[in-house]
């Protein structure tokens, strides 16, 4: 176990917990995201790991060893905070040069480390600078630098992008991806932006109110969400969720809304049979994308309104009194009030129980039948 | 008809600053005046001479114990240069002890929060004490301790006096540097007080600067304290300048004024020296707002 | 309900910095225009004018064909939501929607009054918090309370500053939706100032691009997508950044002989990846990143030493390092004359 470990994690701030008994384990070398909404509790997570923050209760963990009480400075973590907090009074190169120089390495070794450093995120021009004197993106490459320079076994950062615009977003996302890849150490990063999160990430971490909701890799979280709130998170527009009741004909299970009837594929029914009871409420999800207006008979809606993004369209319907996200093609003219047919894709549903609780998902099988009433 | 308001409010503008300009500067110029004027000048019979008619260094000389001319009614010959070398010394300490005092206890308070919410005020309410009602019970202790007319007595009395202003200040200083910039310096492997000494402070340059300049002028121009707690060996400055009068000249208004000259050169050299430190700005560019 | 007009607006700063250039720009009465560009290029200087916070240097402003530019923003007939919503916090949901109404004095009956709150309530979706005190609601619902007390007075014109900008991306989504179907609606005239250009293409019926403070596009979000007039807009417009690529490196796709001197412009869900050897292949390239966003795979190519972007249907993914074959259909490329021109 070469990675960082948090064991039943708790941390509270006067009545307010914080993190609730987060236990999770970060593999050496990997891209894991931590992504929630602001005030969830991923900075207190990354304070704890790197020590600005002690546990209340439970333990950190680093390549084995028990690191909870080890001063910040010498847990080999660092940390790049969100608003930089770069040495204002010092040069970019001092800057960089000071971690190296607190830890005692030697001039040469220094200069060579930096100049390093420098190279790689592309801010050697700007050695000779004060921070005041630097544009937005600069200072992220500095913050980050002064992290890099003592190649710690784990770097922390935290929401690096979320104050450069968009386009130097874009950027940097895959700059800092690419650089992720070739120095191979592992990176916790912090992001309440789901498109950063999935783009960038071996693992994500969806926290909310302190308390994990799901670890899993990009592809499940977004695919196989373990709940309402993990499905909402990821994905933009959000999923819909409509409401349904279980019944149950013969061995199969069915889903019905007033307006169409899932049909659950006899395995999956099975494996559904102890966790939705006859008549109990459900909550089908389906992602814009798997919601289609067909020419076709389906299920009928009306438009409520259009929001033309350009490379796609995102139509807002009125579906029995709800209204439903649907993704179509830019070319798809439709029109306020106007009526139209639906259908959504059975290989791609999710079911949630009525407190949001993930029963099952599709992700690309074939278990489920949308029929309309 | 906006114009015309205007130009009556340009008019009144001019008018109060002239004001407030003749009543701050008036002071200066008369010790100015003053200080050069022979002692038949100081109070002429045929009212003000607001310049001097006879310009002349006496009033320097004299204060320096140089004396020439003993004037119309003899007046010891007075030497203020160790006055002066005692107000140096007790005001520079006086200031040094306060400034490192209470900056580390305001760094204490705005980082740590020690002491809960009330230290603070409990500090500055140090400062609201009149001296003068603790004068006399000063004295006494001191007249036990040893520390009449004597270097430490003033530095422990001018630092303790002043140390609230310091705490006061620095707060709002070390207020204004994000916490996460001595947190970098953590990680990046300093002690806490590492932190302070290599991160904090040199964000408060310009605050240190500006504390210790308007402390050092508190302790320069005490009078009060230096008058009780001193006599003859370490009498400061303002003291000796209240001294200087006679039964013959009576008030000597030329040295006096001359002596008050002077004094104003000590806390200019400090201001000029740290002039450089009082910029803003140092923050700027280190932390996203 | 009123037609804005601007014309020949300028305003400079002290320092010389010139925030907004010459524009001339039409709002049609009830529509919803969106001010679109990057920070500092002007859109909320020209807001400011609008309203009337800031006087302009020339030009002037017309609201129904009134000049309004020296008009004080309290008797414009504008309301306003900001940033940082404007509510007082003491007050409860009803008493914040019922200020704007009580200080107007316009001899409705209570009863007319309480109808109207409700109403507005209703439409930005307070109905059931109006007894809440306004300081403990949650940061969206502050701002729903923000829109319903500037939409209660009925003002001609609605002017929008980012008002979303600091809330979490759901409640900005659902937002766009809801303030869309209001406008709709109500048939107000909206101008919405913002950078976030799904924001200006999702809700906007006409779009205007700025940047340092020139105006460089005004037109629909289908126009200003498709139709980009410059180098800027069609590179500022769309989710995934367009892709710029020197003509030279596809010569037969630019006007005889002008390869050289123009710019390729291709949006990312344009370009199909296919084998290399593929016969519809017009260029070479080769992956130098996958991101697996869920609906969608973006795949980030390296092409003649330039970055380029696909955005494709997730499924068949190519490997980092892979040589593969962009195709695209040429009716779908832009060509841009070193920032001016393009010719399609």
């Amino acid at each position: 176990m070469a990675g960082i470990r948090l064991d039943n994690v708790t941390k509270r701030f006067g009545s307010v917990t914080a993190l609730d008994r987060i236990s999770v384990e970060i593999e050496d070398g990997e891209f894991f995201a931590v992504l929630g909404h602001p005030g969830a509790g991923k900075t207190t997570m990354l304070r704890t790991i790197v020590g600005l923050e002690t546990p209340d209760e439970g333990d950190v963990y680093a390549a084995g060893e028990r690191i909870t009480d080890v001063y910040p400075g010498d847990r080999d973590i660092a940390i790049m905070f969100q608003n930089l907090a770069l040495y204002p009074d010092k040069s970019v190169y001092n800057n960089l040069a000071f971690p190296l120089k607190q830890a005692k390495v030697p001039k040469q070794q220094i200069e060579q480390r930096v100049a390093e450093v420098a190279r790689v995120l592309r801010i050697e021009p700007l050695l000779k600078r004060k921070p005041a004197k630097l544009s937005g993106g600069e200072r992220q490459r500095v913050a980050l630098g002064r992290a890099m320079v003592r190649d710690p076994r784990a770097l922390l950062l935290d929401e690096p992008l979320s104050a450069l615009d968009a386009l130097l977003r874009l950027e940097m996302r895959a700059e800092l991806k690419r650089l992720q890849r070739e120095l191979g150490r592992t990176v916790v990063y912090v992001t309440h932006d789901q498109v950063e999160a999935m783009s960038m990430a071996d693992r994500i971490a969806v926290l909310r109110e302190g308390v994990l909701q799901q670890v899993d890799q990009p592809e499940n979280i977004y695919h196989r969400p373990a709940n309402r709130f993990v499905a909402t998170v990821v994905g933009s527009p959000p999923m819909n969720f409509l409401h349904a009741e279980g019944a149950w004909s013969g061995g199969t299970l069915e889903l019905r809304h007033p307006l169409f009837t899932v049909t659950t594929a006899e395995a999956a029914s099975e494996s559904l049979r102890g966790r939705l009871a006859e008549g109990q409420e459900c909550l089908v999800g389906v992602r814009p994308e798997d919601v289609h207006v067909t020419s076709a008979p389906g299920i009928p809606a009306t438009v409520y309104v259009t929001e033309p993004l350009g490379g796609e369209t995102v139509v807002d319907l009125d579906l029995g009194g709800r209204l439903v996200k649907a993704l179509v093609d830019p070319t798809l003219k439709l029109q306020e009030n106007e009526a139209v047919q639906l259908a959504l894709d059975g290989q791609r549903l999710h079911v949630f129980d009525a407190e949001g609780v993930g029963l099952l998902s599709a992700a690309g099988e074939p278990l489920f039948t949308v029929s309309a009433s | 008809m906006s114009d015309r308001l205007g130009w009556l409010r340009g008019i009144g503008k001019a008018l109060i600053v002239t004001v407030v300009g003749v009543v701050f500067l008036f002071p200066l110029y008369w010790i100015v005046t003053m200080a050069f004027k022979p002692q038949e000048e100081w109070q002429p019979i045929d009212g003000v001479h607001w310049v001097p008619d006879d310009w002349t260094l006496e009033n320097f000389k004299k204060i320096f114990g140089r004396a020439t001319d003993t004037g119309f009614f003899e007046a010891a010959p007075t030497d203020a240069t160790n006055a002066i070398v005692n107000s140096i010394v007790a005001a520079t300490g006086g200031t040094i002890l306060a400034m490192l005092v209470g900056t580390l206890t305001a760094y204490g308070i705005a980082r740590y929060k020690a002491g809960g919410g009330f230290l603070p005020f409990q500090i500055l309410q140090l400062r609201m004490f009149p001296p003068v009602a603790i004068v006399i019970p000063l004295l006494i202790m001191y007249a036990y301790l040893e520390l009449v007319d004597t270097y430490w007595g003033l530095i422990l009395i001018y630092g303790a006096v002043t140390f609230p202003f310091v705490v006061w200040l620095m707060r709002s200083f070390f207020q204004e540097v994000p916490r996460e910039i001595a947190e970098a310096a953590i990680v990046d492997g300093c002690s806490q007080w590492g932190a302070l000494f290599k991160a904090v402070l040199p964000q408060v340059r310009g605050g240190l600067a500006a504390t210790a300049l308007f402390v050092f002028i508190l302790n320069w121009s005490d009078f009060l304290l230096a008058l009780v707690l001193t006599s003859e060996q370490v009498e400061t400055a303002p003291v000796f300048l209240n001294g200087l009068q006679s039964a013959g000249a009576g008030q000597e208004y030329g040295p006096q004024a001359a002596l008050g000259l002077v004094l104003i050169i000590p806390p200019a050299i400090l201001g000029l020296a740290i002039q450089r430190y009082l910029v803003r700005g140092l923050t700027f560019g280190a932390v996203k707002r | 309900m009123a037609e804005i007009r601007i014309q020949s607006l300028t305003k400079e700063f002290a320092g010389g910095v010139v925030a907004v250039k010459d524009l001339e720009l039409e709002v049609p009465h009830g529509s919803f225009v969106a001010l679109l560009g990057p920070s500092g290029c002007g859109k909320t200087t020209t807001m400011n004018m609008i309203s009337g916070l800031e006087r302009p240097t020339a030009g002037e402003i017309y609201f129904d064909g009134r000049p309004i530019t020296r008009v004080a923003p309290g008797k414009r007939n504008v309301g306003f939501v900001f940033q940082n919503y404007a509510i007082f916090t003491h007050m409860t949901v009803y008493g914040n929607l019922a200020f704007g109404l009580k200080v107007r004095k316009d001899g409705r009956s209570k009863a007319e009054r309480d109808a109207e709150v409700r109403r507005v309530a209703e439409i930005v979706g307070l109905s059931g918090s109006l007894e809440r005190k306004a300081g403990v609601l949650s940061v969206n619902d502050m701002q729903k309370v923000a829109l319903g007390r500037s939409m209660i007075v009925q003002p001609a014109i609605f002017l929008l500053d980012e008002p979303f900008s600091n809330l979490d991306a759901a409640f900005r989504a659902y937002m766009r939706t809801e303030l869309k179907r209001i406008q709709h609606e109500m048939g107000q005239t909206m101008v919405y100032v913002t950078h976030d250009q799904v924001e200006a293409m999702s809700m906007a019926d006409r779009i205007a691009v700025m940047n340092l403070g020139e105006l460089q596009q005004y037109g629909s979000p289908d126009d200003v997508y498709n139709r980009p007039r410059n180098r800027f807009v069609a590179g500022f417009v769309g989710s995934t950044r367009m892709n710029f690529l020197p003509a030279s490196l596809a010569p037969a796709l630019a006007p005889e002989g002008r390869a050289d001197k123009l710019t390729l412009g291709v949006r990312p869900e344009a370009i199909e990846i296919v084998a290399p050897g593929d016969a519809r292949s017009t260029l070479d390239a080769r992956v130098t990143l996958v991101e697996p966003l869920g609906a969608k795979d973006v795949v980030h190519l390296e092409v003649g030493g330039h970055d380029a972007r696909v955005v494709g249907a997730p499924g068949r993914r190519p490997h980092v390092g892979d040589s593969v074959g962009l195709s695209f259909d040429p009716s779908r490329v832009h060509l841009f004359n070193d920032e001016t021109d393009l010719a399609v």
